[in-house]
């Protein structure tokens, strides 16, 4: 099925484009940057979002229009690649697109029980309007999550509507569909590369989908340790079912019974590598653990799929740290602390 | 074949004689001025400061750069005797007064511009609302509509349709990020309509109130104005260049006048001043003493002390490089290298005895060679003496060992009747003849190169006093010995069936240089400073680390020595490669007919020589080096550049 995919060519293209991305002197230049317009400037000038800014004036771009320009300029770039031999065949080559329309169903979800229906559209990125099956704009008129799910009758999403549970206010319970769309994200990406891949290559795609949803999980479950003071129980449930590190590993890391021994135990887990005792908060490092795997992934693999799936996580990384510019810059931040806060 | 001796001179002068002074010795050409105040001046210069005073002429520079660019009169040095312009505030007059005369003419002409582009900006803003046939000033002055033009991303553009508030929005065109267009709601819902526009990123146009009409007509109104106003912008240019014309001459004297007068000025950077003496130190050429002694004559305040080139520490002598007319095109290739220190050793004769030799092994053609020489006879003296002198002395190389390879234009057997004719039977020597001896030859080469490269270290380590650099190091006594005994033996064992690989030999030539080379650091050290320490940087140094890093210094050593040894073989491979192309252009021209040779002939001629006269040139300098400059070269001299009031119309 995907020997199409399987191809050194699809991958020395991978890694070509992998070469226009923004270097740590493109970063470093960006942060020293009086404002947005500079940046904008900057970036437009750059080869790897040159074409998707080529007609904004960068005076009077809006940080939030410039920030949905480079989120389709991801998209359109992964778009290239998958057309580039004919992946598009595939149900795995969806996965970019599933992935941005459950993160999109979860700020539906909370638009709808928030009433900010006007502030979820207006995020919309446009490359899911205009490649979704699902239209976004009609279910952001609906005025209950009910109304919703009879909207999306017919797709996946009815069912996992129907699974989530209301408060006794007859609102949703907002982390419970989180979880339940994630999860069905999650399952479809594992049944599509189960039909798309095998052997090796499988093996390899599950490892690196279930190492982000372990990444995610011990993000959450810090934060709802450090924050909320979460029982071990109520993080279990909280969190993803799919692990990569083991369910004995993960359940150690939910028993801990404060945030700093929750730190010891993760960084002296797989994943606790670029790990310090100074650091406060687990995220940087774990984020910098998941961009080294996708790099070193990247690097050595001669699989089309495992090149295209590692590369999209670096292009999102890159993104998240173009935006952190753009925020730091905007509230004149000191460029050293912007800079800090990048993921390498 | 040396370095050209130089002589520190102090001079002292009465403050008001500054200008004839520097003056004086700008026109010596050959003064290279220091700073009076260098960092390590002793406790009697305390006093002494710099003069560091605002210069005058900088005002005046730009302004009258920038009137004659305004006026587009190309600057050029010109001869000023007749410019009467002294001071800093005569040029700032001249300038002020040039202003003046301009002001007008430049005024219109700029706001003719100014115009124009302001009309070209609306052009562009009303070619995006193509289609809009209503007129512009009917529609913004609708009493109950309110209206916005502008251009909404097209992220935004389908996200309308979400929205059933009391709007519309026409679109006129769009590009591959944006739709323009123009959208109208009831004055009432103003805000409200705004507002969502806003947050889908719409960024209005203002269009200005000069555009009247439909988007024909107001495109027909601009165009008119912009064809308007470019005719007074015109009429303007002519007043200016007649004006310029007029002004030209006496432009151009004043410009030279004030660059002179400014690079005086920026001299006095470098002049130390205490009470009403300055003190300018510098460097002359020591066969330019008296002839810059004279210069002097009559002027009966200033004070000339003439010293030996290291009586200032806190200044570096100049290096000049003393070479014959044989070897002086060589010194382009030691500059681009770096000169040598003051004290060091021009290399620039064995810079041309090497390279010559070996051009003339890599690139052997009598004919070819003569062309060379003949070129470098017209480049030397048309376009680059050097490089010009360079390629004669190549040629002449070229040629001869083009007589012994019996090449010529490629014909390797048109020579053999002339060595017949004169009893000389062993050449011509056929580079596919003799492939295993010219091979051989080429690394016998580089093997002596590399060992005069370390002779002349261990000369220029003695010299210095180092002790480490001529005795212990790699490149010295110790490296020669180890090289040359292991480059003996293999060479007696390999070629001459001898063998004087013995224990003795080893321990004696081999091994024992060996641990000196190892042991470098702490021999020179004992040697110096009569103590046992392992390093010069690190006190602490444990044997283990010692070990260790020698270990590795010692493996790179004999690595490089065979590399190094290795590299000359691309001497004797460009002998075999000349010959091969040059016998691919003579199967070329029998495969052609006999009208055609001769143009084949000339052409692949011309070929191998530009591309194969390039990579031998750059081989050879590659060669040079790295294989022969990094055993005893440093090259961290000091240029020697005297003063001199340059003109420049470079603003800084």
């Amino acid at each position: 099925m995907l020997e199409s995919y399987s191809t050194n060519a699809v991958v020395a293209k991978i890694r070509a484009v992998c070469g226009t991305m923004l270097t740590m002197d493109d970063f470093r230049e960006m942060v020293a940057k009086r404002n947005v317009a500079e940046v904008a400037d900057y970036l437009a000038h750059t080869a790897r979002y040159g074409s998707g800014l080529r007609d904004i004036d960068p005076n009077t771009v809006h940080r939030g229009l410039l920030e949905q320009l480079l989120l389709n300029e991801n998209y359109e770039v992964y778009k290239r690649l998958c057309g580039y031999k004919g992946m598009t065949d595939s149900p795995f080559y969806t996965f970019l697109l599933k992935k941005a329309e459950c993160s999109q169903m979860i700020n539906l979800v909370n638009a709808i029980s928030c009433g900010l229906q006007d502030k979820f559209v207006q995020a919309l990125p446009r490359y899911v309007l205009e490649n979704s099956r699902i239209d976004f704009l009609a279910l952001a008129a609906c005025h209950s999550i009910g109304e919703a799910r009879a909207m999306l009758r017919g797709t996946k999403y009815y069912k996992l509507f129907g699974q989530f549970v209301y408060n006794e206010d007859g609102s949703v319970d907002f982390t419970d569909a989180e979880i339940k769309l994630r999860t069905g994200l999650y399952n479809g990406l594992t049944e599509d590369v189960k039909a798309s891949c095998f052997g090796s290559e499988e093996k390899e795609l599950l490892r690196l989908i279930r190492s982000e949803i372990d990444v995610i999980n011990l993000i959450n479950s810090y934060r709802l340790k450090a924050f909320f003071d979460y029982t071990p129980e109520e993080i279990r449930r909280s969190s993803l079912p799919f692990t990569q590190m083991g369910r004995k590993s993960m359940e150690r890391i939910y028993a801990s019974p404060d945030p700093e021994r929750m730190r010891t135990v993760i960084g002296s887990s797989v994943y606790g590598k670029y790990m310090s005792a100074d650091d406060e908060d687990v995220e940087p490092p774990l984020r910098k653990r998941t961009l080294a795997t996708m790099k070193h992934t990247l690097a050595r693999t001669t699989s089309a799929p495992i090149a295209l799936y590692s590369f999209m996580y670096i292009c999102e990384n890159e993104l998240r740290n173009v935006v952190r510019v753009i925020e730091g810059v905007r509230y004149d931040v000191d460029p050293a602390v912007i800079y800090g806060l990048l993921i390498f | 074949m040396a370095i050209e001796k130089m002589e520190f001179v102090f001079v002292t002068a009465a403050r008001d004689r500054l200008d004839d002074v520097l003056e004086k010795c700008c026109e010596s050409g050959c003064f290279q001025i220091e700073s009076a105040v260098s960092a390590n001046t002793g406790g009697g210069e305390r006093t002494l400061r710099l003069m560091n005073d605002r210069n005058p002429y900088d005002v005046p520079f730009k302004g009258l750069a920038s009137i004659a660019t305004e006026l587009e009169i190309k600057l050029e040095e010109t001869p000023y005797d007749k410019c009467k312009l002294e001071t800093g505030t005569d040029f700032t007059e001249f300038c002020d007064r040039l202003e003046e005369q301009l002001a007008e003419a430049a005024r219109k002409r700029q706001e003719a511009r100014r115009v124009i582009s302001e009309r070209r900006a609306a052009l562009i803003q009303i070619t995006h609302l193509n289609g809009l046939n209503a007129q512009f000033d009917r529609i913004f002055s609708c009493k109950h509509v309110h209206v916005r033009v502008g251009k909404l991303p097209l992220e935004s553009r389908r996200k309308l349709e979400y929205y059933d508030q009391n709007f519309f929005f026409v679109p006129f065109e769009h590009d591959s990020s944006y739709c323009w267009g123009m959208y109208f709601c009831p004055k009432n819902d103003k805000e409200l309509v705004d507002d969502i526009f806003t947050t889908l990123y719409f960024e209005q146009v203002h269009i200005p109130d000069f555009v009247r009409g439909n988007t024909e007509e107001a495109f027909k109104l601009l165009e008119a104005e912009i064809a308007e106003q470019e005719k007074i912008a015109e009429k303007a240019d002519r007043e200016i260049k007649s004006f310029a014309a007029v002004h030209e001459e006496e432009i151009q004297r004043a410009f030279s006048k004030l660059c002179h007068k400014r690079s005086l000025f920026e001299l006095r950077r470098k002049v130390g001043v205490l009470r009403d003496k300055v003190y300018i130190k510098g460097f002359i050429p020591k066969k330019q003493h008296k002839q810059f002694e004279k210069l002097f004559e009559g002027c009966g305040d200033v004070t000339l002390a003439f010293m030996p080139p290291d009586a200032d520490s806190g200044c570096t002598p100049p290096t000049v490089l003393k070479n014959t007319r044989l070897t002086r095109p060589y010194s382009m290739l030691v500059e681009m290298y770096g000169l040598p220190d003051y004290t060091g050793y021009n290399p620039t004769a064995f810079v041309a005895l090497t390279y010559t030799l070996m051009f003339g092994i890599m690139f052997g053609d009598l004919g070819q060679g003569f062309i060379i020489f003949l070129l470098g006879l017209v480049i030397g003296k048309k376009v680059h003496k050097n490089f010009g002198g360079m390629m004669t002395r190549c040629g002449i190389s070229s040629m001869i060992f083009g007589t012994v390879y019996g090449s010529v234009f490629g014909y390797e057997d048109l020579l053999d009747p002339v060595f017949e004719g004169i009893g000389i039977d062993f050449l011509p020597l056929h580079p596919f003849h003799n492939t295993s001896f010219i091979l051989l030859t080429a690394v016998g080469l580089g093997v002596a190169l590399i060992l005069i490269s370390m002779i002349l270290n261990i000369i220029i380590g003695f010299r210095e006093g180092d002790i480490e650099k001529a005795v212990f190091s790699n490149n010295g006594i110790a490296g020669l010995v180890f090289y040359g005994s292991i480059a003996a033996g293999v060479a007696c064992s390999m070629l001459f069936d001898v063998k004087i690989m013995s224990a003795p030999f080893v321990i004696l030539f081999i091994v024992i240089p060996a641990v000196c080379i190892f042991c470098k650091v702490p021999f020179a050290i004992a040697v110096k400073y009569k103590k046992f320490r392992l390093s010069n940087e690190e006190e602490n140094m444990t044997v283990g680390n010692f070990i260790v890093e020698n270990f590795f210094e010692m493996f790179e050593y004999v690595l490089s020595y065979v590399s190094n040894t290795m590299s000359f073989l691309r001497v004797g491979g460009f002998v075999l490669s000349h010959a091969g192309m040059m016998l691919v252009v003579s199967t070329l021209m029998n495969m052609v007919g006999s009208g055609a040779k001769p143009a084949v002939l000339i052409i692949g001629n011309a070929f191998v020589m530009v591309m194969e006269g390039m990579i031998v040139a750059i081989q050879i300098i590659r060669l040079e080096f790295y294989e022969i400059f990094s055993r005893f070269y440093s090259g961290n001299g000091k240029p020697f550049e005297p003063v001199k009031a340059g003109f420049s119309t470079e603003i800084e």
